[in-house]
């Protein structure tokens, strides 16, 4: 039994059901598959083209894991450092232990401002806490301005993807949700580029009216209380410099040390996520400049679940993570059940450690399930720009479920490992056991394929055959062939 | 992974005693040369001296006590002494047989670690194992106690089962005193190298963790002990079949082979070797991943399939007997009409194939 360090986190990282049954009903979504499988396979060779470019590029990723290490082992004092910066710039900080905190404070903070419609940069914290439906239950608007988050909300969907929130969807259904869910839209086709003007006159009408825009942030610089916004389509710029009150919510680990670091994250970041050399629109901003941009700044650190994450030595690596998504586009369980399937608004290899480390692995909560949703084939590992070993953690959050449950009734699971590791402890036993799986021949046909085993190996026969156990075991022919001197 | 090169100087060094050693054919002493060296491997402490032991015309290689060279460590050889020749160097006072890339054509004394899987299920991969390190002239030895790496039980998480496992297998292969281990396994070879050390200090067995790391350091997977080890490319082997090649996961990702089996099919002779498309994508075995979550293990099987099949190969084959027990049992499901041959098979293989051998095992 462990102690949770903190409050756990809430809002939307968890889904309803495990893994294994929700990927089950995903992958008969014939469309996420075409959409997710074309987008990904294009990403990743982009990436890998774009990463090549680069003769430094494992000595960046070393210098980006050895930053982040070296802010998870200081963080409380590098978050004070911040903190001292930005209300020396005439910003305001306030802390939040978990979603439901930060929501109230965003509320308290729009309402005092007397305004009921906000802009929205894309952010992932909000999506975690689930602010705009928060917002919304207060009768306060937030309008995503980013393109894909606005269709996802258009479409009161879920996000599937932590970069390209709406890439189960298709251009047929883009315009079918604009049509019917964007005021001033009559007719439209499906051609991408009148699409997207759409969306441009939809969300230009609504930066130059909006008071109050919430942003997240890539990173926080603590030497210089600046904050760092990353995008590609300029939506985050319009709405970091056009209203009046400008809300940050940062996750806690998104600290850096020094304004020189960011020249590594920088590299990093583009080239992993959007294959581009540089990033498009980046914004940096510290406090508040008296006549010039937002006169009113608030940045709110979100804990909801880090402090736990940061407490387990092996696990904190995932908070690492600069939310890049590379990982994403190179995961074959990510491509094929898509991003819903995990329940969390972080999906893929990083979800599968940092949604059940934020929420903890209760008993039968579906986010004890993620560990289990990788193959462990390394793929994440090679693409992730800050070496974030995640085939190591998810077998270190798969042993400490195990570890949970220990002192309950054991599972089928528990009596089979059980049971095959006394066997595996005695070599006599192995061989009985060999003994015995040989037993199994008889059901085999003359074509010595099994095509049919009783749960659980009946998981294993519905899609594949298996051959018979061979007539002599190897141990068997060794004593046969080389004699049974022992070693 | 340390350089493959072996320092020039040591191998002319090797050659000259050999020589002097051949002039001497009739005497029964063996003689010993005292190498300086210097192990190129930072994770080693450096190597004071390594000794060359000239036997029967045959150079083996003795190492100082604390030298733990591995393959392809370089050697650095500037001085070479020739001590007494009826007895070992006075300065070791125990002397373990070590490996080096050999270019010495030593007979090395190889432990082969047969994996559960393969034991009980797919023999003729360790089989193939035996037969072909032994048509090359090594010693093999089958620690006949053994039984799994505890690879299944680490993975599923349940590390306090798979502990005891570590120790078996520690000890076991350590009273086997062999110069290497070799599996036909890139993900027991994998669990061995890169997750025993971190279960056994984790699980209550830091006391072994020295052992645990340096049994590890000598244990390889086959395509590895081939080419690094032993120095091999061509094995000698006919093969006349349309062969593809799937690089499992952890051969490629966790061992880093890189290259090197497909190095070895190439010189099979009569093989044709074919592309595989997407080859870098997991199978969707990833061990009990394959029942836990099926549905999503038949999805990535099922284009993983479809690009054997698309590659024109009659053969499927790899490093793992779990991944190729997966991707077989769908190919033999579908009635492709491909079948799946363990690595190690096509290498031992030196004969035509006789009708029999053409039916899937």
């Amino acid at each position: 039994m462990r102690t949770f360090l903190g409050t756990p986190g809430e809002g939307n990282l968890r889904g309803e059901v495990p893994f294994p049954i929700a990927a089950r009903r995903e992958l008969r979504n014939t469309q996420m598959r075409r959409n997710v499988g074309h987008a990904t396979r294009t990403i990743r060779a982009k990436r890998l083209a774009a990463v090549a470019e680069c003769p430094d590029w494992e000595q960046l990723r070393a210098a980006g894991s050895a930053l982040k290490a070296d802010t998870m082992a200081r963080l409380p004092e590098l978050l004070d450092e911040l903190e001292r910066n930005v209300v020396a710039r005439g910003g305001c900080v306030h802390w939040a232990r978990d979603a439901t905190e930060a929501n109230e404070i965003i509320t308290g903070i729009v309402r005092a401002c007397g305004t009921d419609e906000i802009v929205k940069v894309k952010s992932m914290a909000t999506q975690e806490m689930g602010l705009n439906e928060h917002l919304e239950a207060q009768g306060i608007a937030a309008v995503e301005t980013d393109l894909a988050e606005l269709i996802v909300q258009l479409g009161r969907d879920k996000p599937s993807h932590i970069l390209v929130p709406a890439i189960h969807r298709n251009r047929a259904e883009i315009r079918e949700i604009f049509r019917q869910n964007m005021p001033g839209v009559d007719d439209l086709t499906d051609d991408p580029q009148v699409l997207a003007m759409a969306a441009r006159e939809y969300l230009r009408r609504k930066f130059l009216s909006a008071k109050v825009a919430v942003s997240g942030a890539n990173f926080g610089v603590a030497e210089t209380g600046s904050l760092v916004v990353v995008e590609s389509e300029g939506n985050g710029r319009m709405c970091l410099t056009l209203p009046q009150t400008l809300i940050t919510v940062m996750g806690i680990e998104k600290v850096v040390p020094r304004f020189t670091d960011l020249e590594v994250f920088m590299q990093l970041l583009p080239r992993s996520s959007t294959a581009e050399r540089m990033n498009p629109y980046t914004s940096m901003w510290t406090g508040v400049y008296p006549g010039d941009g937002p006169q009113e700044f608030h940045l709110v650190l979100l804990d909801n679940g880090r402090s736990a994450v940061l407490a387990d030595p092996v696990g904190r690596a995932a908070l690492h993570c600069i939310r890049c998504s590379a990982c994403l586009n190179v995961c074959p369980v990510y491509e094929r059940t898509g991003g819903h399937a995990y329940g969390s608004v972080y999906p893929g290899p990083i979800g599968a450690i940092l949604s059940p480390q934020l929420t903890g692995q209760g008993h039968g909560d579906p986010n004890a399930s993620l560990p289990y949703a990788s193959t462990l084939c390394g793929a994440c590992f090679d693409a992730c720009p800050v070496k974030i070993d995640i085939p190591r953690i998810l077998v270190h959050l798969r042993a400490d479920h195990i570890d949970a449950e220990r002192d309950r009734l054991p599972s089928g699971q528990d009596l089979a490992m059980k049971a095959a590791a006394w066997a595996m402890r005695s070599p006599r036993r192995f061989a009985l056991a060999e003994k015995a799986l040989a037993a199994t021949r008889v059901v085999a046909g003359p074509d010595e394929r099994i095509t049919m085993l009783p749960w659980p190996g009946s998981r294993w026969t519905a899609s594949r055959d298996v051959t018979a156990p061979p007539p002599e075991t190897f141990r068997q022919w060794w004593e046969r062939t080389h004699g049974t001197e022992r070693l | 992974m340390a350089s493959r090169s072996c320092d020039p100087a040591v191998t002319s060094l090797a050659a000259m005693a050999s020589r002097r050693s051949q002039s001497r054919r009739t005497s029964p002493v063996c003689h010993w040369y005292v190498l300086t060296t210097r192990a190129v491997h930072t994770r080693r402490r450096p190597a004071p001296s390594v000794v060359l032991r000239i036997q029967h015309g045959r150079p083996l290689l003795h190492s100082h006590s604390r030298c733990y060279l591995a393959a392809g460590d370089i050697v650095f050889a500037p001085r070479l002494v020739e001590e007494n020749p009826s007895s070992p160097p006075r300065e070791l006072d125990r002397i373990e047989r070590r490996i080096v890339a050999t270019t010495f054509g030593a007979q090395l004394r190889i432990a082969l670690m047969a994996t559960c899987l393969a034991d009980a299920m797919f023999p003729q991969a360790a089989i193939a194992t035996v037969q072909l390190l032994e048509r090359l002239g090594h010693e093999v030895v089958f620690p006949t106690e053994q039984t799994c790496c505890g690879q299944m039980h680490i993975n599923t998480g349940y590390l306090a089962e798979a502990a005891p496992l570590i120790r078996r297998h520690v000890e076991l292969f350590e009273r086997a005193d062999a110069d290497v281990v070799v599996a036909p396994s890139g993900s027991c070879v994998g669990s061995v190298r890169h997750q025993h050390g971190w279960v056994a200090r984790r699980s209550g067995l830091g006391h072994l963790a020295q052992r645990v790391d340096a049994l590890a350091a000598r244990t390889f997977e086959l395509s590895e002990l081939l080419i690094d080890v032993l120095g091999v490319h061509d094995v000698g082997a006919y093969y006349p079949h349309h062969v593809v090649y799937h690089p499992t996961c952890h051969s490629m990702r966790m061992l880093c082979v890189g290259d090197k089996p497909l190095q070895l099919l190439r010189h099979v002779r009569g093989l044709t070797l074919l592309d595989l498309p997407d080859a870098d994508t997991c199978c969707g075995f990833g061990g009990t991943f394959a029942i836990k979550n099926a549905d999503t293990s038949t999805a990535m099987l099922a284009d993983k399939m479809a690009c054997v099949i698309e590659s024109g190969a009659q053969i499927c084959t790899a490093g793992d007997s779990s991944c190729l027990m997966h991707i077989g049992g769908g190919l033999s499901r579908i009635r492709s009409g491909v079948r799946t041959v363990h690595l190690a098979e096509i290498l031992a293989s030196i004969q035509p194939s006789r009708p029999k051998e053409v039916h899937a095992r």
